[in-house]
């Protein structure tokens, strides 16, 4: 981990303070124990929801632990909800426009980190797009959309979820990039590299656990994005927030199945997190502080 | 339990199909035969708009049937429940031929005829297709029409019922069914022991709370507008209402604010409440034991004095399907009478009679024929239903009427919510009618108001 | 600074037209598809407009605009609005903090934990709302049945109209935090050891090194995630519209929700988008305050 470090010139990461040990080291136990206990437990319930049998979705007192291992939710949430089908339009959603995104983004922010392109005002222009509430854009989007032909494909929501990710991924790695010392660059250029491979081969690589930690951002949002998800699908596009509230039918809600469909959704980027774990502290960390 | 009928409803409906296309397939084919000169060039799988879930289920049960009998099959657009209006208009006002058949709640009949969104059912074939003379007047003339033309046909007859524990009334040593609602409210405090046993329970949440209340108000004699469209909701009877709905909140159980549909299913279902005023369905649901405690021991009765119909379920032909003959065909054969018959008293979808020929004891059945409830019960209930129906009061829906509702259920629920005194809810709902009126422009709303009470006296209502 | 004052040099030096095409297919995609609807809305704001009407839209200058001012359900959505905000932001913070700065002296499996806790954070919001349902259930809900256990009274949660808006902060809470405490804690992790050695060298307790050495050097990941989770805390929308429907009352009404009633329930474009430009101005205005003070030199550290 740390031998990527050094460009960084500021020693290496971090370091876990010399603590007094004893009661404060406990408290920080006990204080973590805690907190993963209240934020993991409604995860659980939701995991022991998706295996309950229909009848025990909603007693009083409540059932804790399934009396037996239901996974017909599972089968119903992935056949007969198209839960399946909403998995791959999910995933194909997410990818395709985290990846266009993450090119679009990581460009201009190295252009805004080292060149000060359109000064701060063009920086503050691409956080703003942020601000917007999706309603303020919705009906114009949806008319864009409709003009064009395109409402339920996999085209508008890619583009749509631009909107999102572009600002968001310039955003953050402008500020890595700002942190990235310029000297490594300056070398390869003065060896005769053109601006491109300086930025290809020099800058990308040093940056290379904030992309990472990046783009995982832009995928958990792109993944769970409901409101343009419901305005532009009919029915053939439906990724899994779109599946979601049509399970909490006008006559009953069918608590198991959601619940599955839900654990279904959330597995895929849960395993990428863990999979990447150690490039999000790294990731983040890398440009979020300025020591100077 | 929905999950089995679930997992084995692909072979009942197959099974149901099967019998129904032996049954109806000689007036089906006469009919296809008659259609095929204007709909050879319309697509056969039409794109059916519906909330997503239970009400979808009629459709999917008889498509094989309906494909043998018409020759068109449904494809199943589910919209979420909450974000059906939205997403119907979006597409609407973009003139996208995305759905051919449109199944929503008359509220919403009003907005769509006045945009062009719907065509005229006789555009494509005679009323005398429906067989109006059997569909119950007040939805026919007062759900189906305007301006004495036919636009959409009945799919799900809806209103309010009490369900109520014939047992906990014997216990409290209540012999006599409440008809009044001063009554009513003495008969939920005489039952309330909390917290093992709740008096009474009604629809508490944003969204349709206000169904409840104009249930009362109806039953004061209220009315929605003057004929001059000056809201009627303010005067006395509104007032009289809400402070009546607000005491039986005391009565009720305490996350009442909280109870939308599905919760108050369950609050009966589980055995906790002895009374609830809901959606004529929940006898089906109360009556199946593996989703009630009570079976056998429910009484059904409609509210005092007048009874609600809130919501309810109608199909029409999109105005800019590319499949209009055949939207037709799909919706003549969902609604006729000896189809429908076979969905109305299903446990495993929402809809409800809207035919005179349902109220038949011996029909009380699931789609695959297997009775729905014991003989007592669904005497009870069908008598329930139709003595429901002769003190119908209808829903709004004149164009606005989506947003009418919207205000007024907020303003009752603020006052549930103790946030505001009634006088004052009803008020400034008064208010904020008014300016809706305005903005849709008076003189329209006036005509489009007095067109629809025309149709009460058509039907026979009492306004 | 340093390093911008090399890149703005070197811009000089023959980096213009790279700088150019690289920053271009950002600002032209988002001229496209966020100006362009932006204006048209922006157009719609002065407009009486609604699709439900007969009437054909009408220009009305800023009538929408005054209208806001007496519409007091606006001024109630933003009362709840800044109050879900506030709550949200500042105990985000606080508990973000807490757990970043006690996750960075376990011993051991700090990333394995931190990504753990990041769990809430991943998931949708349709998700977190569909699970906090369940957990509010009054009758079947395990939080009311732990109440039970205590013998402390049962609550009625989002059916309260004086709970429901901090029903709603905890389930912001549990569903944020985590991202709070990953972002401090990568900040803590990129703090130059040297600031708790030479403190150490001084004697100071590790609380006292925490207050005056570790929170003016994080002020500026503290930023970010304020301003992240200030973004959030005004568009929030999905947990309203799927746990309180703005309800009990308006106890839960929030701007971007009466926005969307407006807009989509109701089709009035017109005053829909004028209320979305009112939220968007003053998220800008906010924003520039919280950058502000993120760039202001660091004084007695740096």
């Amino acid at each position: 981990m740390a031998a990527t470090a050094p460009t960084r010139g500021r020693g290496r990461l971090a370091a876990t303070p010399v603590v007094h040990a004893g009661a404060g080291r406990w408290i920080a136990y006990i204080g973590i124990g805690i907190g993963v206990i209240f934020f993991l437990f409604p995860v659980y319930w939701m995991l022991g929801t998706a295996v309950k049998p229909p009848n025990e979705w909603l007693t009083n007192p409540p059932v804790f632990i399934p009396s037996r291992l239901y996974f017909a939710n599972f089968t119903d949430a992935l056949f007969f909800y198209n839960g399946l089908k909403g998995l791959m339009d999910s995933a194909i959603v997410a990818i395709c426009s985290t990846a266009i995104g993450m090119v679009i983004g990581t460009l201009a922010a190295y252009s805004i980190a080292r060149f000060r392109t359109g000064g701060g005002n063009l920086s503050f222009f691409i956080l703003s797009v942020l601000f917007m509430p999706p309603v303020a854009v919705a009906i114009p989007m949806f008319l864009f959309w409709s003009n064009l032909g395109l409402v339920d494909t996999y085209i508008a929501l890619i583009v749509q979820y631009l909107i999102f990710t572009v600002p968001f991924v310039t955003w953050l790695m402008k500020g890595f990039f700002q942190d990235l010392p310029v000297e490594l660059e300056e070398s390869a250029l003065v060896n005769g590299a053109s601006r491109l491979r300086a930025f290809w081969e020099v800058a990308l690589p040093s940056v290379r656990p904030a992309l990472v930690a990046t783009a995982l951002f832009a995928l958990i949002f792109t993944w769970n994005e409901f409101t343009f998800a419901v305005l532009l699908s009919r029915g053939r596009v439906t990724t899994l927030p779109f599946i979601l509230p049509t399970l909490m039918e006008s006559h009953n809600i069918l608590w198991g199945d959601i619940a599955a469909i839900a654990t279904i959704g959330a597995l895929p980027v849960v395993i990428i997190a863990f999979a990447l774990q150690r490039y999000l502290v790294r990731g983040l960390s890398f440009g979020a502080i300025k020591s100077t | 339990m929905p999950p089995i009928t679930r997992r084995n409803f692909l072979a009942d409906s197959a099974k149901a199909s099967a019998l129904l296309a032996l049954g109806g397939s000689s007036v089906g084919s006469l009919l296809s035969a008659c259609a095929t000169t204007s709909s050879s060039s319309e697509a056969s799988t039409l794109a059916v708009e519906i909330d997503a879930g239970q009400n979808a289920n009629p459709f999917l049960w008889f498509a094989n049937a309906m494909q043998s009998a018409v020759g068109v099959s449904p494809k199943i657009i589910g919209l979420p429940f909450v974000g059906q209006y939205e997403k119907i208009v979006s597409e609407m006002i973009t003139r996208s031929n995305v759905y051919d058949v449109l199944v929503f709640p008359p509220f919403f009949l009003g907005d769509f005829v006045a945009k062009g969104f719907v065509h005229k059912l006789t555009d494509f074939g005679n009323e005398s297709d429906f067989k109006l003379d059997d569909v119950l007047p007040v939805y026919r003339d007062v759900y189906l029409k305007r301006n004495g033309n036919l636009y959409a046909a009945a799919y799900d007859g809806d209103q309010l019922q009490v369900a109520y524990r014939k047992d906990m009334f014997d216990k409290a040593g209540i012999t006599k069914f409440p008809t009044t609602w001063d009554e009513y409210v003495a008969t939920a405090q005489a039952l309330h022991k909390p917290p093992t046993q709740y008096g009474n329970a009604f629809y508490g949440q944003r969204g349709f709370c206000y169904g409840w209340f104009i249930n009362i108000f109806a039953a004061n004699g209220g009315k929605w507008f003057t004929s001059d469209m000056k809201p009627g909701i303010a005067g006395d009877e509104g007032v009289k209402a809400l402070e009546t709905m607000i005491k039986l909140k005391q009565y009720a159980p305490p996350n009442i604010l909280q109870i939308g549909y599905p919760e108050l299913n369950e609050a009966y279902l589980n055995g906790s409440t002895a009374m609830v005023i809901q959606w004529n369905d929940l006898a089906l649901k109360a009556e199946d034991p593996t989703k009630s405690k009570s079976v056998g021991m429910n009484g059904y009765a409609p509210s005092p004095v007048r009874n609600y119909m809130p919501y309810s379920r109608i199909a029409a032909i999109s105005a800019f399907s590319s499949n209009p003959h055949n939207s037709y065909k799909m919706i003549q054969y969902m609604t006729r009478t000896e189809v429908s018959i076979k969905y109305v008293y299903d446990p495993n979808c929402g809809e409800d009679p809207t035919r005179a020929s349902h109220f038949d004891v011996s029909a009380v059945k699931d789609h695959t024929g297997k009775p729905s409830m014991s003989p007592d019960a669904a005497t009870s209930y069908v008598n329930a239903n139709k003595a429901g129906l002769a003190i119908g009061y209808p829903e709004l829906s004149i164009p606005g009427a989506p947003r009418y509702i919207d205000i007024l259920d907020l303003k009752v629920n603020e006052a549930l919510a103790g946030s505001s005194t009634a006088a004052q809810a009803l008020k400034s709902t008064a208010d904020e009618w008014n300016s809706i009126t305005t903005a849709l422009d008076q003189n329209a709303q006036v005509k489009a108001y007095a067109d629809w009470v025309d149709s009460f006296h058509k039907a026979g209502i009492t306004y | 600074m340093a390093t911008r004052v090399v890149g703005r040099r070197q811009a000089s030096g023959g980096g213009r037209r790279f700088a150019l095409l690289t920053v271009a297919p950002a600002t032209l995609l988002l001229v496209g598809i966020s100006i362009f609807p932006l204006l048209y809305a922006l157009r719609l704001s002065f407009m009486q407009d609604s699709l439900l009407s007969v009437a054909p839209p009408r220009f009305i200058g800023l009538a929408n605009y005054g209208h806001l001012f007496h519409d007091s359900l606006f001024w109630t959505s933003l009362g709840v609005t800044a109050v879900f905000a506030v709550s949200v932001i500042t105990v985000q913070l606080v508990a973000g903090l807490v757990i970043a700065l006690a996750l960075d002296r376990l011993p051991r499996y700090q990333q394995v934990i931190a990504t753990i806790l990041l769990i809430p954070s991943i998931l949708s919001p349709s998700v977190v709302s569909f699970q906090w349902r369940q957990l509010f259930d009054y009758y079947s809900g395990p939080l009311n049945y732990f109440l039970g256990l205590l013998h402390l009274p049962l609550q009625g949660w989002t059916a309260s109209p004086r709970e429901a808006l901090p029903a709603l902060v905890l389930v912001d809470f549990w569903e944020w935090t985590p991202f709070m405490v990953l972002l401090i804690f990568a900040g803590i992790k990129s703090l130059p050891k040297s600031v708790f050695e030479a403190a150490r060298v001084d004697g100071s307790s590790s609380w006292q090194v925490t207050i005056f050495q570790t929170l003016p050097l994080l002020r500026r990941v503290i930023a970010i995630a304020v301003i992240l989770r200030l973004i959030g805390a005004f568009k929030v929308f999905d947990i309203i519209y799927s746990l309180t429907a703005g309800g009990p009352g308006t106890s839960t009404e929030s701007l971007a929700f009466y926005t969307y009633v407006q807009g989509f329930r109701y089709f009035d474009l017109g005053y829909s988008t004028t209320m979305a430009f009112v939220t968007l101005i003053m998220i800008t205005v906010l924003a520039r305050l919280i950058l502000g003070f993120m760039e202001r030199p660091v004084g007695r550290a740096a």
